[in-house]
């Protein structure tokens, strides 16, 4: 039997469930100090003076370091591009930026004592003029987000194929959208937190961090940078996380700071982020604003899409301006645009840093193209399944060329999809032609039903490079390290699933270890949905060569030129079952016999293997959505009645996990499309600092799912896999959208805003235009 | 997100506490009871209060906690969980109307630890339990070492997160009168997510006399106010009558005229003073039906 394909069981749930999970919060060091940061309550200041005196003298207080105690380089640029005007932030800057920047720590031996001295901290501002909304950034005579940086613009980012304003010009029917995406945390269950202890005892000094990270050997690097040593002297690993969703993606401050104060105290330090400072100061996304246009044929073909949008980016640049990068490759999506043409303004604003949140400026992309197409449909009179069948991009028509350049500077080529089959697929499972009957009856009474569908498609599966290194013990086992690290996804058992089929080993010989930049030399992460493509593949790649040399090895000990079969955990003869070997003899023989013995063999010596795989370019993989809600005209409320998704991402190594994660990523954008949303004032003060104000949906708001999958396999790694992390986010706030859109006709209200506020409907149905319509009763 | 440091004491006898309550306050330290901590306990991890003693009345079951019937009326301790009221069948046959609010409050979780009187004492006007209170003018007991008195909830509510509790005081047991004869009950409200505290919330009591015409019809509204607020004395015009939902609803649009609820990022003053109005029609018909289907 072959696992991959199968609903193999996730192998650390029990653990988990049980509650035996180890994230940062669970290590406990001798001697370890807490953590608590002074954080500026102004959304841009310069520091004056920090008082510490009756702070230093509170109960528990071990030290107090300050933009006083030393001066700092900022943080390294992690992803240039030609016309960013990158500012990356400064630990302990003099001038702080956003509210939440921390000015000064107090290291105390609890949290509860450090939280003590920070409220005893004194701090003198000199307040400086802030500005928080991008339009506002833009306009003449904004204050400046940075007083010694003339421009609040970060980047300009462009895109043409063909030339759009022409086609547009001569197009026969134009339809326009605006939408505002409101910002959003990435919200995991576990907040960032970082345990950093030196060494000094040896020949050199190291750095043991542990973090609740994504990106592991990322930091590994940085702290080599920033300390000035070398990779061997520190050691970046992360424990069970306990989800990310691009927050603990980046490089922050706080990853600096613990770090360098747990060298000057010489002890082990401890920093557990709270939620308050989680919404405060690890990364938001999403806030983009477009004015986007669409031109077509009078039968609905796209002749050509042009859109310009503001894209909000905070006071810094911690991942690059890779979100609306992104956006903009993706508007087209899998529909064909002939003439397309983008300009997206990358804003600095006084607020918290925006970068990828699972989906990284694609629903933003999905939404425009989609509401695009639903405005045209509504114009043409067509159904919008039927516009949309009329531009997808044909199944022979892969591998496709976009005209695009895509994030990574290389042209942008679709590899492989059946989106023709993933729409038919979509209105049979999501019963599209039963609910638009359906629906027709209720519209003018006070609960309306509307129908949207949305699809979209996920560049996955990205590089550079990730590593597996796959050794067989001595016990037979088989243990995997990769680079990338786990937060949830289930790692420990896809890459296993993948591994026992190469060796026809039972999943529980096979040991997945992850998250430990000293396992493995290199490593990239995981995000961007990546790690079953990439480190999939290397895993496959590493144990095909390491069977290859147990192949070798055991022909050679059996003293057979037949051929030979793996099985149970044996290299045998077939059809001879009797004359045979163990993996763990194999692996003992392989180790050499004994100290002083010569080594005979014609492998070398070990049973390991560890190979890289560098994806040619991204596999695209593809989602439809179709959503049924209905919108209490009364209260403006939306409840959702059926979802529906098909999915294609390749080959499925589990599809259960796939499916899992396609729920995870749809419940995402249930809470984009209808309840969360970051909001600032004017100045840049937080207004949603906890989940009573930042309102994440709750299982009654995450209504059960139909979820389906079509498989075609990507041409471009040995697997046919494509990433699945973040699609589920990606077209359902989209169709989320359509739906209630579809539900409010009667009264004609466009939706411009998301989320969707119940307030921001009653209001829009009571100040409708429409007239042929009866308005709602409060009944 | 921790607390300031504070000394915890559990008494387990009322009289100790009270008396603890008494003495600490005397001796001018501030101090809070600690109920199911459910509201209390974030306040303090976020610093918003900074008591030096937290009295905890949590061993306080057997002088606090019981639900017992009484001639037209039904007492209940102060330290009454709300899954207890929730699954209890004697509150569900003679007060329906708390059922139906203990389904909206909070989850599970903050049910089976948060209580009656930390939901009354803590005030906030979008809760369920003080609106009902207020709709039923339900009377609550306050002990002190050295004196009891019990006041009808009008009197209970002042502003916001505010009531006439000395602070030597604690809220022992709350008399609610049973659903009369010929009369429904209904709550409805709006919140964001299903458990949120309401944005708006209406709760109504209506008696029918023998002939179907209402002979008594009471109601509150949480939300839109600093405490909940009873509209019961402008449902005159409805006595009397036999009254279709499109009359509820005209005099509701007056009676909601006046409200001036203060706006937030989720719900405006408009929004909110638009819903009182939805929701309060819709909780006099549902209790009309009641009455009826019954
Ligand atoms: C996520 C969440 C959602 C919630 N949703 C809702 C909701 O939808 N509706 C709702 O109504 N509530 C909601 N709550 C609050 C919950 O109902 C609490 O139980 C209630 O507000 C307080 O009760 P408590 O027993 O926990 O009181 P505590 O938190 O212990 O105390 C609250 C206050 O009352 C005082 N106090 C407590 N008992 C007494 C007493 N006997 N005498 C004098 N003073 C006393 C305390 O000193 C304190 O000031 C929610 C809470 C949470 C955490």
């Amino acid at each position: 039997m072959n696992y991959v394909g199968q609903d193999v069981r996730r192998v650390n749930d029990g653990r988990l469930l049980r509650g035996h999970g180890q994230y940062i919060a669970d290590i406990y060091r001798p001697g370890m100090a807490y953590v608590a940061f002074v954080r500026s309550p102004h959304p841009h200041a310069r520091v004056k003076a920090v008082d510490v005196k009756q702070a230093e003298k509170v109960l528990g207080v071990l030290g107090i370091y300050s933009v006083d105690s030393d001066l700092f380089p900022p943080l390294p640029l992690l992803f240039p591009y030609s016309t960013l005007d990158a500012i990356t932030q400064t630990p302990f800057g003099r001038e702080v930026h956003h509210v939440g920047e921390p000015v000064a720590m107090v290291v105390a031996d609890s949290r509860y004592h450090a939280e003590d001295g920070v409220a005893a901290v004194q701090v003198e501002y000199e307040l400086l003029p802030s500005v928080a909304e991008m339009t506002r950034a833009m306009q003449k005579g904004a204050p400046r987000v940075h007083s010694q940086h003339p421009s609040n613009q970060a980047a300009i980012i462009m895109q043409d194929v063909g030339d759009a304003m022409e086609a547009m010009n001569q197009s026969p029917v134009v339809v326009t959208c605006d939408i505002k995406m409101g910002r959003v945390s990435c919200a995991p269950i576990e907040t960032r937190g970082l345990l950093a202890e030196w060494n000094e005892a040896g020949n050199e000094p190291e750095l043991h961090v542990y973090a609740a990270t994504q990106t592991p050997h990322m930091m590994q690097r940085i702290y080599a940078e920033l300390f000035q040593i070398n990779e061997r002297q520190i050691r970046v690993q992360a424990p069970d996380v306990g989800g990310a969703f691009g927050a603990k993606e980046p490089f922050y401050v706080e990853d600096f700071l613990i770090a360098w104060v747990a060298r000057e105290m010489g002890r082990p330090v401890v920093w557990i982020e709270d939620r308050l400072e989680h919404l405060l100061t690890s990364v938001h996304e999403r806030e983009q604003l477009h004015h986007a246009k669409m031109g077509l044929t009078h039968d609905g073909r796209i002749l050509s899409v042009t859109d310009e949008f503001l894209a909000n980016t905070g006071a810094y640049v911690p991942w690059g301006v890779i979100v609306p990068i992104i956006t903009s490759t993706l508007i087209p999506g899998p529909y064909k645009v002939p003439n397309y043409s983008c300009k997206g303004t990358v804003v600095y604003t006084n607020t918290t840093p925006l970068a990828p949140y699972r989906g990284a400026g694609r629903p933003q992309a999905a939404m425009v193209i989609n509401r695009l197409l639903d405005r045209a449909a509504a114009v043409l009179d067509l159904d919008s399944a039927l516009i949309r069948e009329r531009n997808l991009i044909q199944p022979s028509e892969f591998p496709y060329a976009t005209g695009l350049m895509s994030r990574e500077g290389t042209p942008m080529v679709l590899d492989s999809g059946d989106y023709p089959a993933l729409l038919k697929m979509l209105k049979e499972a999501g019963e599209y032609a039963r609910w638009q009957e359906a629906k027709g009856g209720e519209s003018t009474s006070a609960r309306a039903i509307g129908v949207g569908i949305a699809i979209g498609i996920e560049n996955t599966g990205m590089g550079p490079h990730e590593g597996a290194t796959v050794t067989v013990g001595t016990d037979g086992h088989i243990t995997v390290i990769t680079g990338a690290a786990s937060q949830g996804q289930g790692h420990e058992t896809t890459l296993a699933q993948i591994a026992a089929d190469a060796f026809a080993a039972p999943m529980d010989w096979v040991h997945v270890i992850e998250g430990d930049s000293q396992k493995i030399a290199y490593g990239t992460g995981t995000f961007a949905s990546r790690t079953a493509v990439v480190a999939g593949s290397a895993v496959k790649l590493a144990s095909d060569q390491l069977r290859g040399k147990m192949i070798d090895l055991a022909a050679y000990l059996l003293k057979s030129g037949q051929p030979l079969e793996m099985a149970e955990g044996t290299i045998r003869v077939v059809g001879d079952p009797t004359r045979c070997i163990s993996f763990g003899n194999l692996a003992l023989a392989a180790s050499g016999q004994f100290p002083g013995s010569s080594y005979t063999l014609p492998t070398a010596p070990g049973m390991s293997a560890t190979t890289y795989f560098t994806p040619a370019g991204a596999t695209y993989a593809a989602g439809g959505h179709m959503v049924v809600v209905a919108v209490d005209r009364v209260t403006g409320k939306v409840e959702i009645l059926s979802y529906t998704a098909v999915h294609d991402a390749g080959t499925l190594i589990n599809p259960k996990i796939v499916t899992g994660q396609i729920q995870g990523g749809i419940s995402g954008g249930i809470g984009t499309a209808l309840l969360e949303e970051i909001r600032f004032d004017d100045e840049g003060q937080l207004l949603t600092g906890s989940f009573m104000d930042y309102l994440l949906p709750t299982t009654r708001d995450v209504p059960d799912m139909t979820i389906q999958h079509l498989s075609t396999p990507s041409p471009l790694n040995p697997l046919g896999a494509k990433g699945v992390g973040e699609s589920g986010a990606i077209p359902s706030p989209s169709a989320i959208v359509a739906a209630v859109e579809d539900a409010l006709k009667v009264d004609m209200v466009q939706i411009n805003n998301i989320p969707i506020q119940p307030m921001m409907v009653r209001n829009s149905i009571l100040k409708s235009v429409a007239t042929d319509r009866e308005a709602p009763t409060h009944g | 997100m921790k607390p300031c440091a504070f000394q915890l004491y559990t008494p387990s006898t009322l009289e100790d506490a009270l008396e603890a309550l008494w003495e600490l306050t005397e001796e001018g330290r501030s101090v809070k009871v600690l109920a199911g901590g459910q509201s209390l306990i974030p306040v303090l991890n976020m610093r918003l209060a900074t008591p030096d003693v937290l009295i905890d009345l949590n061993e306080l079951d057997s002088d606090l906690n019981f639900i017992s019937p009484d001639t037209n009326h039904i007492k209940i301790g102060a330290l009454t969980r709300h899954y207890q009221l929730e699954t209890s069948p004697l509150i569900s046959k003679n007060v329906p109307i708390i059922t139906e609010a203990e389904r909206l409050i909070g989850h599970v979780a903050i049910r089976s630890r948060g209580t009656l009187g930390g939901s009354l004492a803590h005030a906030d006007p979008s809760a369920e339990l003080p609106l009902v209170a207020s709709l039923l003018n339900a009377r609550m007991t306050l002990q002190s070492k050295h004196a009891t008195r019990t006041i009808p909830a009008a009197e209970f509510f002042l502003a916001y997160l505010m009531t006439s509790m000395e602070p030597t005081e604690i809220l022992t047991e709350i008399t609610i009168p049973t659903l009369p004869g010929r009369s429904g009950q209904s709550i409805q409200e709006f919140a964001l997510r299903h458990g949120d505290f309401a944005i708006a919330v209406a709760g109504a009591q209506v008696t029918m006399d023998e002939d179907g015409c209402i002979s008594d019809a009471r109601l509150t509204l949480g939300g839109v106010g600093g405490t909940p607020l009873d509209m019961s004395a402008s449902l005159a015009p409805l006595v009397g009558s036999r009254p279709l939902p499109e009359d509820i609803e005209r005099l509701m649009k007056e009676i909601c005229q006046d409200l001036e609820p203060d706006g937030d990022i989720h719900a405006d003053s408009a929004y909110r003073k638009d819903l009182a109005i939805t929701l309060s029609t819709r909780a006099l018909v549902d209790g009309l039906q009641k009455v009826k289907d019954s």
